[in-house]
């Protein structure tokens, strides 16, 4: 039977700036201007085939009230991703992305993937857009312009999430020594006390 | 395979559960004592304090109540996650009640939606309720020995784990203390009798019989928003339920700036967040010396949040020579009563 493997991908962003219906489109295919976060959007799944592996995809959102911040790294702990969004027509909402960056370089785990998105790409933008794509290549991230509304960019950016989470597990499981992949455990034992002295005198 | 790991998680975790949790609790114990000492604190704190929204204060916990405190009957993690989970699933269940029960369009339902935050929230009202004993431990044992798939902490049940994790976090952290330390802690009972005016809300009969009713905060209740604007005169008071209160949530955004509108052709037109909210104005007015902000409600409609959220005070003569009811946040100390205004 093949394997699935689980990915966990944490959503980090202000408010208001469409991780939810992100998410939703991806997952629901579902769209709503009026769209809050709903429970499904707080823990969501979306299985994948790719490239003949199966994925699961389980996309975490975070707590994004500002008494919560402090938490974050409970919610990213263990991260295979992270998905950063901003709103394009909130330059104050990219500037939090590169502050969510630092922490995140501070906090989750090392090898983590990050992913930016600049949500609301079918309305005008505020933050210059080639500058942003710079700061994502800087970082090592992807950058991916996409609107909710619209549904552009959604399904490419998750699926670069996933070839590159992929990508990575598959690296780091060849370069792990053979020995440390079967799992073995050597115990090394006191060493068997001397045999007593003869006393034979002879 | 799953069931090889089941029975893993049955019979070994389960056998040796005494010594684990054992050690847990003898790990946390000082956390433990802390949290306690905290928890006791928060015991009669409203849930507004832990940043449950308005709208689903009254719905507040009931069988989730039940579910969690059984938590520690449960040996196993994976039983102990399961309660979590259901528990979850009881609030939520709640909330979905208190949705249906508001019968605005889609838009309007929307925004009852409960979200990451309102679950840390409920989490938070939770513990503070039910009073349960080794939370930390709990959920140690929860995050370190849920065998049952080796995914578990990326799966739903580590979701849950998590949100349990970070609601311990987030009581013994500074910003906690610092909330416990400011915050007046509301008297246990009531002198007077008190009806909640759920009873009769489904009739209609909160408002007042006879012209607009009016209702004024106290003067211990901020009206800034977030972003600094100040609601005025003439506003609309369709999105007030989520302005912050001295002792309340800070959910809000800002006040839509509606002009007076008394309109019964289109209730929904003000976009509130419930149908029944069919007329309001903002109506600044000066109260002894201080500048304080009435809610103008006409007598035509009650809006369903403050039917949810306050309660009548039927002992009140002012409301019984006036008609009109003095309203107080359940549970909330006298300084925030609300007191009506004269029409």
């Amino acid at each position: 039977m093949m394997r699935t493997v689980p990915i966990k991908v944490v959503l980090l962003g202000d408010g208001r700036v469409g991780k939810t219906s992100l998410v939703l489109r991806y997952v629901n295919a579902t769209f709503s201007e009026q769209q809050t976060p709903t429970i499904q959007a707080s823990y969501l799944t979306k299985r994948l085939n790719f490239n003949g592996a199966m994925v699961t995809l389980a996309i975490w959102d975070t707590a994004g009230q500002e008494r919560f911040h402090a938490l974050g790294p409970i919610y990213y702990r263990d991260a295979d991703a992270a998905l950063l969004v901003y709103d394009i027509t909130d330059k104050d909402s990219f500037d939090r992305v590169k502050s969510w960056v630092k922490e995140l370089r501070k906090m989750a785990p090392k090898d983590i993937i990050l992913a930016i998105a600049g949500n609301k790409c079918d309305m005008n933008s505020q933050v210059d857009l080639k500058d942003s794509e710079r700061y994502a290549a800087s970082i090592g991230s992807s950058h991916f312009n996409t609107s909710a509304k619209s549904n552009i960019g959604i399904e490419e950016t998750f699926l670069d999430i996933a070839r590159r989470v992929l990508e990575q597990k598959k690296a780091l499981a060849e370069n792990v020594p053979a020995s440390t992949q079967r799992k073995t455990m050597v115990i090394i034992d006191e060493p068997p006390p001397p045999p007593p002295p003869s006393k034979c005198c002879s | 395979m799953e069931q090889l790991w089941l029975a893993c998680e049955v019979w070994v975790i389960g056998g040796v559960h005494d010594k684990i949790m054992g050690a847990c609790k003898q790990m946390f114990s000082m956390k433990e004592k802390e949290l306690d000492q905290m928890l006791a604190k928060l015991d009669k704190a409203t849930p507004s304090l832990f940043g449950v929204r308005l709208e689903f204060q009254e719905l507040v916990l009931g069988d989730a109540l039940q579910q969690f405190r059984m938590i520690n009957v449960f040996h196993t993690p994976l039983e102990k996650a399961l309660c979590l989970r259901e528990t979850v699933n009881l609030i939520l269940a709640g909330i979905r009640r208190v949705t249906r029960s508001c019968s605005g369009a889609l838009p309007e339902k929307d925004g009852l939606l409960p979200c990451t935050d309102d679950l840390l929230s409920f989490m938070l009202l939770l513990m503070a309720r039910a009073r349960v004993k080794y939370l930390q431990a709990n959920a140690c044992y929860m995050q370190k020995f849920l065998l049952v798939q080796e995914d578990c902490q990326k799966g739903e049940l580590g979701y849950h784990i998590t949100n349990f994790a970070a609601a311990c976090e987030y009581l013994l952290s500074a910003e906690m203390q610092k909330i416990v330390a400011d915050v007046v802690v509301a008297p246990t009972s009531t002198s007077c009798r008190t009806e909640s005016l759920e009873a009769n809300a489904c009739e209609g009969s909160i408002h007042a019989k006879a012209g607009p009713t009016m209702f004024t905060f106290g003067t211990s209740h901020s009206f800034k928003a977030r972003d600094g604007s100040h609601c005025e005169n003439g506003d609309s008071w369709q999105k007030l339920h989520h302005f912050s209160t001295s002792s309340g949530p800070t959910h809000c955004n800002r006040l839509t700036n509606v002009p007076d509108e008394r309109s019964t052709e289109n209730p929904c037109q003000t976009n509130s967040p419930c149908s029944e909210l069919l007329h309001g104005n903002v109506h600044l007015r000066r109260v002894k010396g201080q500048e304080s902000l009435s809610l103008g409600m006409d007598d035509v409609g009650s809006p369903k949040w403050i039917r949810d959220n306050y309660r009548v005070n039927k002992e009140d003569k002012k409301m019984s020579s006036h008609r009109r009811p003095v309203l107080a946040l359940p549970g909330s100390s006298p300084e925030f009563i609300m007191s009506p205004a004269y029409g």
